[in-house]
């Protein structure tokens, strides 16, 4: 079930009550792992037997770890965990993906094949809770962690809803502190954690599916022949698109999961007010970025091994999370060029040095829009089905659009899409230096009490297609 | 609360947010407008799965497009078949504006199936080229129908009974741009729609000489464009529709083919283009399945006066009319 569906409205008033009743933290406990394994099976019951797999078996072979007395038995059960996991994560989202790419490239040599259907299902969630596990098993056998003997507080770190499946990706040592401790459900966690929650769903349902989804879903059809604007308007529409859905679900993840006493690392923190990709990616889908510092830029060596071989490590770990966003080439492209920007970023700032000029606020204004419009670039081949599309539109932003190329029409769709766009890159602006949610206790309550009346109603007046969320096709 | 203001912000708010949807509710209402069920593809998929539990009562998956969906009314064809002694469950799986076929097949190759299916479709319906119309909802309710979406689906059916909020067309933002395009508050609709996925066509509430000649003139349209396939062709292509009727047979169901009503210049073109002696009568000898056309039994002749589809008022009539057909050709 998805957090903006009427069946999560229904799950959280039966869990959240009966949560709040028990007094027993084993009970509470027990509680969430059940609720949680309700909510992924409710999608598809098969897949909670692959999830249970995977939990279960990372929790042993962390066991056999830990306990091994020699280094080559510990790195036997590493390895047996991490090929397990990466075998699962394989077979299911890449597949059909190599299947077909083996049969395009044997094509182009002559061989041909007609294409497959494995009809492969992907479970949902499973690269986000891949990553937890791997990272569970990295830190267990480089003794960052001691693993636990209780399957239960592992099980519940791996599926507690909230995070299942679409992150934060957590690290254990942060979550298995909250499950040793009893939490306590507070009258100001529960108003923040539900306000976090409204707030989580008026960008999704409002500003991803009904402000931005329809004017990207006009420029990026096949069919459209995207002029200058429009192809602009199309990269910038779905860049907020993107943001408001996940960002939306990451928000609401937080807040539901406040709401029982847990705290979820923040997953985004106004990235398009950065200045520099650099900067972005320590504030867009931050779990992520961390993650794949942790457990892929920093094992290759970081720039440790000099300047050019980091640039390559860069290069692979921006690559590796294209693929992991999806199992196509447009997505590695996506993120290869996001690579090519951090590379590109590092070699202008090696070579200008610390410039005065660059401190100064209107050309931080510019600079931060300028980091925008190359993400907004990027995520055309995050958003265009193929690679040829993304090409088409990427000439038109450069100025090569077609000659029968259609002119943007500035009709209703246009003007509040303009208008969403601005307010919301204001909006990041004025975040930007407030960590985290930590000014809205702080916000006066007639504040409170407009925003919150707004977003709400906002959100009851927004019926529409019930778009699934981005992120839950990784 | 520990925080009193906390407890006095959600109070004002929810305040708030129920008068601000109360006002929007009571103002959409007095300007005539009212809350309906909104076709989804999680409701078509509720209903499908209905097709497939254990009889009884026997399953009757109604399948077609706008002419069975407001055409035929489930709960009457319930009443009418149980005051013959038979406990049937009609399903409404027809789709405004897509032919069937797919979902014909769909049931064939569905071993759980063993109901009668009563197909409305004309000639052209039946051509290769628009088979798969109605794939999108098969593929929905196969790959991502869950417990999750039928729990949601059956709690929004009933919210859109009670809410004009919870139709797409009030959506706020959507209110917004037409006011920017000058557009005026939404269309006003002569089609209703219930749970049931059945629905009909008010026409009354419409200005049916302009509804008329739109559809008339689409079709004018339309055919010249369109090459129908020769009959030879067309009729072996029936033949592979023969073997999913065969699948169906062999599992104790039924399947008729219904030519639903239609008049005027519409089944002037229709019969230029797919004569009848030339396709439907030619189908009759290769179809192991029952083959109803309106001009055949009277009682079915009811007037369309978009000359395509009945009016609300006629529903009934036609249900009854058609379920007493089925009894006389023994299929129920």
């Amino acid at each position: 079930m998805t957090f903006d569906s009427l069946t999560f409205a229904v799950f959280l008033a039966i869990v959240f009550p009966a949560y709040v009743l028990l007094r027993s933290w084993n009970g509470r406990k027990n509680l969430l792992l059940a609720a949680s394994c309700v909510f992924y099976g409710s999608w598809n019951p098969f897949f909670l037997i692959l999830l249970a797999f995977t939990t279960v078996f990372d929790w042993w072979a962390a066991q056999r770890i830990n306990a091994a007395t020699s280094d080559a038995t510990r790195r036997r059960w590493f390895w047996a965990s991490i090929i397990a996991s990466l075998s699962l994560l394989g077979y299911f989202k890449y597949a059909q993906f190599f299947a077909n790419t083996a049969i395009e490239w044997l094509a182009l040599v002559g061989v041909t094949y007609k294409p497959i259907d494995l009809g492969i299902v992907l479970p949902l969630g499973i690269s986000f809770y891949t990553f937890e596990s791997i990272s569970y098993i990295v830190d267990v056998y480089k003794k960052r962690i001691t693993p636990t003997k209780n399957l239960r507080d592992y099980g519940l770190f791996m599926t507690f809803f909230p995070h299942l499946v679409a992150g934060p990706i957590m690290r254990f040592g942060d979550f298995n502190a909250q499950t040793t401790t009893p939490r306590t459900v507070t009258a100001d966690a529960v108003a923040t954690g539900a306000f976090m929650l409204v707030g989580g769903l008026f960008l999704k349902i409002v500003g991803a599916d009904q402000v931005f989804a329809p004017v990207s879903d006009i420029v990026f059809a096949p069919d459209y022949k995207a002029g200058f604007i429009a192809a602009w308007a199309g990269a910038f529409s779905f860049s907020m698109q993107v943001y408001c859905d996940f960002a939306g679900y990451s928000l609401a993840a937080l807040g539901i999961a406040k709401m029982f006493g847990f705290h979820l690392p923040p997953n985004f923190e106004a990235p398009f007010a950065s200045v520099g990709i650099a900067e972005l990616w320590t504030r867009w889908h931050i779990s992520l970025s961390n993650w794949l510092r942790d457990y892929v830029f920093n094992p290759l060596g970081h720039y440790r091994k000099g300047r050019l071989r980091g640039y390559l490590n860069v290069m692979i770990t921006f690559t590796a999370c294209g693929f992991w966003h999806g199992a196509a080439w447009h997505f590695v492209v996506w993120g290869a060029m996001h690579g090519a920007f951090l590379v590109g970023e590092r070699l202008l700032k090696d070579s200008i040095g610390d410039w005065k000029l660059w401190d100064a606020k209107p050309v931080r204004w510019l600079l931060a829009l300028l980091t925008f419009a190359l993400f907004s670039w990027a995520v055309v081949y995050f958003r265009a089905p193929t690679i040829a599309l993304a090409w088409d539109r990427t000439l038109a932003m450069f100025g090569f659009a077609a000659q029968d190329a259609a002119t943007l029409t500035w009709n209703g769709e246009v003007w509040v899409f303009v208008v969403a766009l601005v307010v919301g890159l204001a909006v990041q602006a004025w975040l930007k230096p407030r960590k985290g949610w930590d000014w809205l206790p702080a916000l006066a309550w007639p504040w409170r009490v407009a925003l919150l009346s707004l977003m709400s109603l906002a959100i009851i007046l927004s019926p529409g297609k019930t778009n699934a969320f981005i992120y839950f096709q990784f | 609360m520990s925080n009193p203001r906390w407890l006095l912000t959600w109070l004002l708010a929810t305040a708030i947010t129920l008068g601000g949807w109360f006002a929007f509710e009571k103002y959409w209402r007095t300007q005539g407008y009212a809350p309906t069920v909104m076709d989804s593809l999680d409701l078509w998929s509720q209903h499908r799965a209905r097709a497939v539990k254990p009889a009884p009562p026997q399953r009757i998956a109604l399948l077609g497009a706008s002419r069975i969906q407001y055409g035929f009314s489930p709960a009457v064809f319930r009443d009418e078949a149980f005051k013959m002694g038979l406990n049937v469950d009609p399903i409404m799986l027809a789709v405004n504006g897509h032919y069937p076929l797919a979902a014909l097949r769909d049931l064939a190759d569905d071993p759980k199936f063993t109901g009668t299916v009563i197909i409305g479709c004309d000639s052209r319906g039946m051509d290769r080229k628009v088979w798969e119309m109605q794939a999108k909802q098969i593929a929905h309710y196969h790959h991502d129908w869950s417990p999750s979406r039928e729990v949601h689906r059956r709690l929004l059916t009933r919210v859109q009974e009670h809410a004009i909020a919870a139709r797409p067309d009030f959506a706020f933002v959507t209110l917004i741009k037409r006011h920017i395009d000058g557009l005026g508050a939404p269309y006003k609709e002569y089609v209703t729609f219930e749970r049931d996925r059945a629905g009909g066509t008010d026409y009354v509430k419409s200005d049916i000489n302009a509804i008329r000649n739109a559809r008339v003139a689409d079709l004018r349209k339309y055919y010249p464009m369109y090459t129908p396939p020769a009959p030879d062709v067309w009729l072996n292509e029936m033949r592979e529709v023969a073997r999913w009727v065969e699948r169906i047979n062999a599992r104790g169901g039924k399947v008729v083919f219904y030519r639903e009503p239609v008049s005027g210049e519409h089944i002037d073109l229709d019969e230029q283009n797919f004569p009848r002696e030339k396709y439907w009568d030619k189908l009759v000898a290769i179809m192991p399945a029952t083959m109803i056309d309106f001009r055949d039994y009277p009682p079915l002749n009811i007037d369309t006066p978009d000359t395509s589809h009945i009016d609300i008022k006629d529903i009934d009539r036609h249900t009854r009319a058609f379920v007493q057909v089925l009894r006389q050709l023994k299929v129920l």
